[in-house]
């Protein structure tokens, strides 16, 4: 564990040490150290040649009729490049039909060095155009109508794209009025967001982000955890303990900045890095360590030597737990993974395409700095709230130590087959009760607090009972323990997928489907979010009468090879969870992917957003 | 593992935090420049164009065939080109008695990269293409038609490398240098 501990800031540690001496001497202008910074920075990244897109790929551009005399165009820019407002114009031929000059929304303002302020689009964006067609003489209907676009952007990359002339006949635009534009996904709204490349927006639209992401279930795991610090540590007092719960935020945001800064450097598969079993294992074994000493087994302390040392040097001591605290911060961070899934999923998938490494690592600090808001709340209020020590403390540690255990299993899990999980849970669930009591016959003269301990205790007895059963019974989830008793099983008429290996199978299968809706689903035997959707969305009534008539392929990811990677790597997935839906022309359909869980009730939704676009 | 390394240890890890902040603002200023890249294209069709320069007259490329080139392919509408003339006219005054010839190529007409010369001079030759700008970039590898486009092309009239995007002085020494200290100088 020490060892452990010393990697995780050993790491750090030397990385910036390594960049310290290009703070210190900071040479404006001097072209050797951007250089080699920019060296460095080539090194980490790659041959940057490989990702310059071609100008078709960097802007796209559609048009069509919103009414009788108004076009709307699309532009599509890809993360990274930006397109010029005042370089953007239409042109209409032949000469006697008349054009309007484009309505424009206001784009992101861009410094520079040469040209001064211009206003520049960073995201997708439509203009609409007037147009005042002129009649033909013989009232039929105008044909060989050319609208021509010209437009003309740069990528952040330092190069730009020569002015791109893009004409469409207007026969050929039907008007497509009646289409619901669908709303954004959470995934997109991120990486437009990152997109706009508005630096403070982006660090405060992710701090938000990351406060409404603490409040989800997944992070309350996590508050008692950090409460067991506090109420563990010897010094109580504000100050403290806020210092203390603000070492464990910096923790969290350290590893998601790493992590998330790593794995968009790498390309790698984001949730096979943070899930693999050595990761989860070493994890799981470390909140069983503090587990144990929660229950009093050891102290989690220096050696005796040390004991008599310390009690001189306080500060010392502080320093230590400051230091132990942030480790926890660290690995908390892991743990939380699959909640924060989507938004983190978007924050990659730009730091892959546009391979801005800083922002996006910026982003994701921000982030985690939300998250641990309520945290630092907690540790703030934590001296006043809790009282001093007293003989109650113990059962508060206990009660915390069994969280932690609780953690423990939690993230093992995918790791250990269902029975053994339904096991663990009901001895989490059944030795605790004995604890408190549940089987020990009450004194005629109890108060009403034992009274009361021994109700939860029996409830929880039961439930541990339960789980036993289910273990026995075969049940898939610790959530529906008695599944494998009931006269009819859900899961038996699982759903018609259809495996797909690698790119090639896909395009045969698209290919054979034409005209028809394609859902992909991306799937991994470590995936928690893939099994969650199987078990209580795929299941759901409502959601299997919506997918009779959708073709459902899947591509099982656990082995992460070559071509699973190739697959992932064509949507720009970093790993399972991830929904794609196709038309009948087998093409993706904008906005409808799903990244992470959704539930019943909101796949639903994307359900039918992608029935509609695909009619 | 004594304590007081403990505090080290988080003190380093503060000062850490706070390099990495300075970092990330020292970083998202800076633009990013291109890697060398090696492309497998002929000079013929650029050794036999002809361009119009400053003056108005019009020049063979052919008269540098032979030297050892920089050639820059740049509009006057393109920031990172404007950005990274300076550094050009700094190449050319160093190495130019070394036999390195800088040839700025606009994808302008004559007329607009005038006006862009008059306000902003450059002390190697710009050159308009105007609308041949861009296949004569592309005849010389750059299939991604973006600028700046450079391309370092050898005495032997062969591509020694190509760069898609925003480079510096320093970035094209590295290129440069080897070449120079392999074939002896002779200018002219």
């Amino acid at each position: 564990m020490i060892s452990a501990l010393h990697r995780f800031f050993l790491l750090p540690v030397l990385l910036l040490a390594g960049l310290l001496p290009a703070i210190a001497f900071p040479q404006p202008g001097s072209s050797q150290l951007s250089d080699f910074i920019n060296k460095g920075r080539s090194v980490f990244v790659g041959n940057n040649e490989d990702n310059i897109l071609p100008p078709e790929q960097a802007f796209k551009l559609s048009v069509e009729f919103i009414n009788a005399d108004t076009l709307q165009a699309d532009f599509q820019v890809a993360p990274g490049h930006y397109l010029y407002k005042d370089k953007i114009k239409f042109k209409i031929e032949p000469d006697n039909h008349k054009i309007g000059p484009p309505t424009l929304p206001s784009g992101d303002w861009k410094q520079d060095p040469t040209f001064g302020k211009s206003e520049v689009f960073h995201q997708d964006f439509a203009a609409s155009v007037k147009l005042a067609l002129a009649k033909q003489a013989d009232d039929k209907p105008n044909h060989g109508i050319k609208i021509t676009a010209t437009y003309q952007g740069c990528s952040e990359k330092g190069l730009c794209y020569p002015p791109i002339n893009k004409t469409f006949e207007l026969d050929a635009a039907h008007p497509t009025a009646g289409i619901p534009i669908g709303s954004p996904t959470e995934q997109d709204g991120s990486a437009q967001l990152l997109a706009s490349g508005n630096t403070w927006l982006i660090i405060l639209g992710f701090f938000g982000f990351g406060l409404l992401l603490s409040l989800t279930p997944c992070v309350l795991p996590m508050i008692p955890i950090l409460s067991a610090i506090i109420v563990g540590s010897k010094k109580t007092g504000r100050l403290h303990s806020f210092n203390l719960s603000l070492a464990y935020t910096l923790g969290m945001a350290a590893s998601y900045t790493v992590a998330g800064v790593a794995a968009g450097l790498s390309g790698q598969l984001l949730s096979a890095t943070l899930q693999n079993a050595w990761v989860l294992g070493t994890s799981a074994l470390i909140f069983i360590l503090l587990a144990l000493s929660m229950f009093g087994f050891y102290e989690i302390k220096l050696p005796a030597g040390f004991e008599t040392r310390m009690l001189n040097t306080s500060q010392r001591f502080k320093a230590g737990h400051f230091l132990g605290v942030f480790a926890m911060g660290v690995l908390g961070a892991l743990v939380m993974s699959p909640c924060v899934a989507a938004p983190l999923a978007g924050a990659l998938v730009y730091i892959g395409q546009t391979q801005d490494i800083v922002l996006g690592g910026t982003a994701l600090f921000a982030l985690s700095i939300g998250m641990g808001v309520p945290l630092l709340l907690i540790g703030a209020s934590a001296g006043a709230i809790l009282p001093k020590a007293g003989p109650w403390m113990n059962a508060v540690r206990q009660f915390f130590g069994v969280v932690m255990l609780a953690v423990a299993v939690w993230i093992i899990s995918p790791l250990i087959p269902t029975s053994l999980q339904l096991l663990l849970w009901a001895a989490l669930l059944i030795v605790p009760a004995i604890f408190m009591r549940a089987l020990d016959r009450l004194p005629e003269t109890a108060s009403r607090w034992p009274r009361f301990w021994k109700g939860i205790g029996i409830i929880m007895l039961l439930l541990g009972a339960t789980l036993v059963v289910g273990a026995a019974s075969g049940a898939k989830s610790p959530l529906r323990p008695l599944e494998g008793l009931g006269g009819f099983n859900h899961w038996t008429t699982s759903l018609p997928f259809q495996r797909i290996k690698d790119i090639a199978e896909l395009d045969h299968q698209l290919q054979q489907n034409q005209d028809k809706l394609v859902m992909l689903d991306f799937y991994a035997d470590w995936c928690v979010a893939c099994k969650e959707m199987e078990q209580f969305t795929f299941s759901d009534p409502k959601i299997r009468t919506r997918m009779e008539n959708i073709v459902l392929l899947q591509a099982d990811v656990t082995k992460n090879d070559a071509s699973d990677l190739a697959l992932l790597k064509r949507f720009g997935l970093y790993g399972p969870p991830g929904i794609i839906f196709f038309n009948g022309k087998g093409q993706e359909i904008p906005n409808s992917r799903v990244i992470g869980y959704q539930d019943a009730g909101r796949f639903e939704q994307t359900l039918m957003k992608a029935h509609n676009s695909n009619d | 593992m004594t304590k007081r390394l403990d505090r080290k240890h988080f003190v380093y890890l503060a000062l850490g935090l706070m390099a990495a902040g300075l970092l990330i603002q020292n970083f998202a200023t800076k633009p990013s420049l291109a890697p060398p890249v090696t492309v497998y294209a002929s000079t013929n069709t650029f050794f036999q164009s002809s361009f119009t320069d400053l003056e108005q007259a019009q020049q063979a490329a052919s008269q540098w065939q032979g030297k050892l080139l920089v050639v820059n392919f740049w509009a006057t509408w393109c920031a990172p080109c404007r950005e990274e003339m300076p550094e050009l006219s700094e190449l050319h005054a160093q190495y130019q008695a070394q036999g390195v010839e800088v040839l700025g190529i606009s994808l302008d007409n004559t007329e607009k990269m005038r006006g862009f010369a008059a306000n902003t001079p450059v002390n190697y030759p710009l050159l308009a293409a105007d609308s041949e700008g861009m296949a004569i970039s592309a005849s010389l590898g750059n299939d991604k038609g973006v600028v700046p486009y450079t391309v370092i092309i050898g005495t032997d009239g062969k591509i020694v490398k190509s760069y898609f995007g925003r480079i510096s002085k320093a970035l094209l020494e590295e290129t440069l240098q080897p070449l120079l200290s392999k074939t002896p100088t002779s200018p002219g």
